[in-house]
């Protein structure tokens, strides 16, 4: 065995093994060797002795204080936590049972019957259409009288009064009759 | 001074001195983890405070049917894993070095840290705990391989290349290993 074997095991395996056979042989008469597997041997020991003598510079028992602080912090945190969230499930729960319990929310409605001057029942109802949303309803007497009933929430109502204002007062719209009074000269 | 299992059991019941004793005794062993974990000193007291506060928080879950060592280790390694997830805190804090009041015991520290560091940036993180478990702190490797959740044979591979590594970076320095194997 050469140096550059032995130095290649040196690097590679535990001290203790090559104290047998060729190794220990080459070591025992190559001064440079033993010198080179002196320094790791001492090195290897230094680093176990420091690492078994490294410290916290903290105390233990201001660690220990400062756990069971922390601990109890979060213990307490936590609590909330729970309650928050048993909290918000039972809103949650009592939420859905309301809303399952009474259907969808009623909408106040009221009914008014229109009377027609100048507009048919089918013209008024596509006048107003565009302003009743599906809780609403327009009914057109068979009789073919000039009325219209609408019932509808109020607000809705009060819009389709608007129109009905607007687009069946003969004064304004197109069976208006305009009188013309010719004048002497 | 009272057995682990007794500390254990009066820590479950609030004994806070109970407690205080298990962190006298575990203490320094957490610190020299989290400091080969980290390679950082200011990282590892607080790797190390958190998982007394983790230790006190989930003692009701060790069932004492394994080693309280590998249980400890198991969260610092988690504790660690996570500070190395998480940004450095922006907060300035006051140096923990005002407890250390002997000279001689600084230079001993700051040679310990020293050689921690190294250790951290020669190895990568598996062979670093096997190393620090089975060379420096004197475990069987199928102990090591326990506490790490490792089979044996992986252990003693790590432990062979992390070896290999610490070796030629100590032989790197001397001149005689250097002319030889240029």
């Amino acid at each position: 065995m050469n140096c550059t074997d032995y130095l290649s095991m040196l690097a590679t395996l535990p001290v203790d093994e090559l104290a047998y056979g060729d190794a220990r042989e080459h070591v025992s008469t190559c001064h440079d060797c033993d010198r080179v597997t002196r320094v790791v041997v001492e090195r290897e020991r230094n680093m176990r002795l420091a690492f078994d003598q490294l410290q916290s510079s903290m105390p233990a028992t201001q660690t220990a204080i400062r756990a069971l602080e922390a601990s109890r912090r979060r213990r307490i945190a936590r609590y909330y936590e729970v309650a928050l969230g048993v909290a918000m499930a039972a809103t949650l729960v009592v939420m859905v049972a309301v809303r399952r319990g009474n259907g969808p929310m009623p909408v106040a409605t009221a009914t008014e019957t229109f009377r027609l001057q100048c507009l048919s029942p089918d013209q008024a109802a596509e006048v107003v259409r565009p302003f009743i949303t599906s809780a609403g309803e327009i009914s057109i007497p068979p009789s073919g009288l000039g009325i219209i009933d609408i019932r509808a929430p109020i607000e809705e109502l009060q819009k389709a009064r608007s129109a009905l204002d607007r687009f069946d007062n003969p004064r304004e719209s197109r069976c208006a009759v305009r009188i013309v009074v010719p004048t002497e000269r | 001074m009272a057995e682990l299992p007794e500390l254990v059991a009066r820590t479950r019941e609030g004994d806070e001195r109970a407690f205080a004793a298990i962190v006298g005794t575990y203490k320094s062993l957490v610190f020299r983890w989290a400091m080969t974990l980290s390679g950082d000193e200011d990282d590892a007291e607080d790797i190390c405070q958190e998982v007394f506060v983790r230790v006190h928080r989930k003692l009701w879950s060790f069932r004492g049917d394994g080693p309280f060592e590998g249980w400890l280790y198991r969260i610092t390694r988690r504790v660690a894993a996570r500070a190395r997830r998480s940004p450095p805190p922006q907060t300035t804090s006051i140096s923990q070095e005002v407890y250390v009041t002997d000279p001689g015991a600084r230079v001993d520290r700051e040679r310990a840290i020293e050689l921690i560091r190294m250790i951290a940036a020669t190895l990568p993180m598996r062979q670093r705990e096997v190393f620090m478990l089975c060379d420096l702190e004197g475990r069987a490797p199928a102990e090591a391989a326990a506490m790490l959740g490792m089979k044996d044979v992986s252990v003693r591979a790590s432990l062979f290349k992390a070896r290999a590594s610490i070796r030629r970076s100590v032989l790197a320095t001397h001149p005689f290993y250097t002319d030889q194997l240029r």
